[in-house]
């Protein structure tokens, strides 16, 4: 069963994240994504740029609408997103507690509505 | 492995025991650590100079106290009803740099430590506050040893100093007994969890872990030589550590306690740990440090006899689980019953456990696994292993379990 974990944070948390914090994050990311491959449950991750960087466009009202900036202007902001591949929600527990995120922020976890 | 060179340990056992004089008498541990901070970054750029003086320590002390007197002089002119406070603090201090050399001066680290482990400080805080404080490791170390972002641990450290401050959590040691024990074993938790954290972590991550674990207990003792829980998590360092080596194979499986080749263990921590808690026993109460410590004793004790008393294990895992059960004890617990009785009154042991979240709990679901295959059940075995196998994050843990299902 694939899970995705959509990994929320408060951006001005690392506002002032110097390089070298930066280059530690990944290093503890990069533990993680090594854990989860050895697992054989790793699917696909991605980190995002700041929200600020957001474009949100929507066709929904009849013609295209484009905003600058995130969808919803809220203090956690989406920062990235984990797949997984477990056999059940206790597993995609286990293993999101285990995610960075789970330190400073917070993890949504989302079962695949996906069909095959 | 344990030991640090001799250098370093007199430089750390300076640091730390300047910081404790100093946080114990401004209340304030990051002011302690920036005037001490300044202090030291003064004597690299004099000493090469003028020589190392007398007493580095009386030097450094004086340096960090003129820190403080300079702070506190600007910041009274800001709040003025502060002034009399301040003049208190800053007399303690000259106090303190007038007898620091006479053998009578008290050590502070212990006032440090039950700060550092106070009940009002956040649990996931207390640990990396007694590294960065008594031990004086970077933030940035810690981060990596923990698995946590330098930023989020830095405002962590920073949030519980600023708790410190303005809640005023005293700077002593509890006079009644009871008090003492229950923040003692706070103080002996935040050291285990330095410990424990060290066994499940990589190579280098574990190497550091444990000897900074080994060096905050060692401390403890000189500090508080009389107590026996002390001495206990002391010998449950020292057992452990010596059948680090024999924990994982060559595949880099975890190899469970009872498959380990003894050959393997170090003797000479083995005895180290035995004599602490032959010392600790001397004392005559009991506590749950000395009895796991005990339980690892007695398994130590295949170095000698070559075969486990399992009866005596249980008592050992029964007393325990009277004075501090945990999940973790109690499936344990079902383990050594299924060896000393049989594998179905382990099993029993383990239904009749009412824990919240038991089902998700992978040593559960490991031990439930190795007691149906004992028990002649295979196939609800393959599927409490498989259970097991999907809610584990380590990869030792995991090739020992995968192996073990794959037999089936």
């Amino acid at each position: 069963m694939r899970y995705t974990f959509l990994l929320y944070s408060n951006e001005a948390d690392f506002a002032d994240a110097t390089e070298a914090d930066m280059q530690q994050m990944q290093e503890i990311y990069g533990q993680y994504i090594q854990a989860l491959k050895d697992a054989d449950v790793f699917v696909d991750t991605d980190w995002l740029q700041p929200s600020m960087s957001a474009t949100t466009l929507s066709l929904r009202g009849g013609s295209k609408e484009v905003q600058d900036g995130p969808y919803a202007d809220t203090k956690d902001q989406l920062g990235g997103y984990f797949v997984v591949d477990v056999a059940d929600l206790d597993a995609a527990m286990a293993w999101a507690e285990k995610c960075p995120a789970a330190q400073y922020g917070l993890i949504e976890i989302r079962p695949s509505a996906m069909p095959g | 492995m344990i030991v640090h060179s001799d250098i370093d340990r007199v430089a750390r056992d300076s640091y730390s025991r300047l910081i404790a004089i100093l946080a114990a008498r401004t209340g304030d541990i990051a002011l302690a650590e920036d005037a001490l901070s300044d202090a030291f970054q003064r004597a690299i750029e004099m000493w090469p100079d003028q020589g190392v003086p007398n007493s580095p320590e009386a030097w450094l002390l004086t340096v960090a106290r003129n820190r403080l007197k300079d702070h506190y002089k600007s910041a009274a002119v800001s709040r003025r009803t502060e002034v009399e406070n301040i003049e208190e603090k800053l007399v303690t201090l000259d106090i303190a740099e007038a007898q620091l050399s006479q053998p009578s001066f008290p050590d502070e680290r212990l006032k440090l430590m039950f700060v550092c482990a106070h009940p009002a400080i956040g649990d996931n805080v207390r640990t990396p506050l007694m590294l960065q404080t008594v031990l004086g490791l970077p933030v940035e170390q810690i981060a990596r040893l923990f698995l946590v972002p330098s930023p989020t641990l830095a405002k962590r450290l920073t949030r519980a100093k600023q708790k410190i401050k303005s809640s005023v959590v005293p700077f002593e040691i509890p006079d009644d007994e009871v008090t003492l024990a229950t923040r003692l074993d706070d103080v002996l938790e935040a050291i285990y969890g330095a410990f424990a954290a060290g066994i499940e972590a990589e190579e280098e991550q574990q190497l550091t872990l444990v000897s900074e674990s080994a060096y905050l207990i060692r401390l403890l003792i000189a500090l508080l030589p009389q107590e026996p829980e002390v001495l206990g998590l002391a010998a449950i360092i020292h057992l452990s550590a010596a059948r680090l080596e024999a924990r994982y194979d060559e595949a880099g499986a975890l190899v469970p306690l009872g498959q380990q080749n003894v050959d393997m263990w170090d003797k000479h921590l083995v005895a180290e740990g035995r004599a602490l808690l032959e010392q600790a026993g001397r004392h005559q109460r009991i506590g749950r440090f000395q009895l796991e410590a005990l339980i690892q004793s007695v398994h130590c004790d295949r170095l000698d006899t070559d075969s486990v008393n399992w009866s005596l294990l249980l008592s050992l895992y029964e007393a325990l689980s009277s004075i501090r059960p945990t999940t973790g004890s109690l499936v344990a617990q079902a383990a050594v019953i299924s060896e000393a009785v049989s594998p179905q009154k382990g099993l029993e042991f383990l239904h009749c456990l009412k824990i919240q979240g038991l089902e998700q709990f992978q040593p559960y679901q490991a031990t439930r696994g190795a007691l149906l295959l004992q028990s002649g059940e295979p196939v609800l075995a393959a599927e409490a292993f498989d259970k097991a196998i999907s809610l584990t994050t380590n990869k030792a843990a995991r090739l020992y379990l995968q192996r073990q299902r794959n037999s089936l």
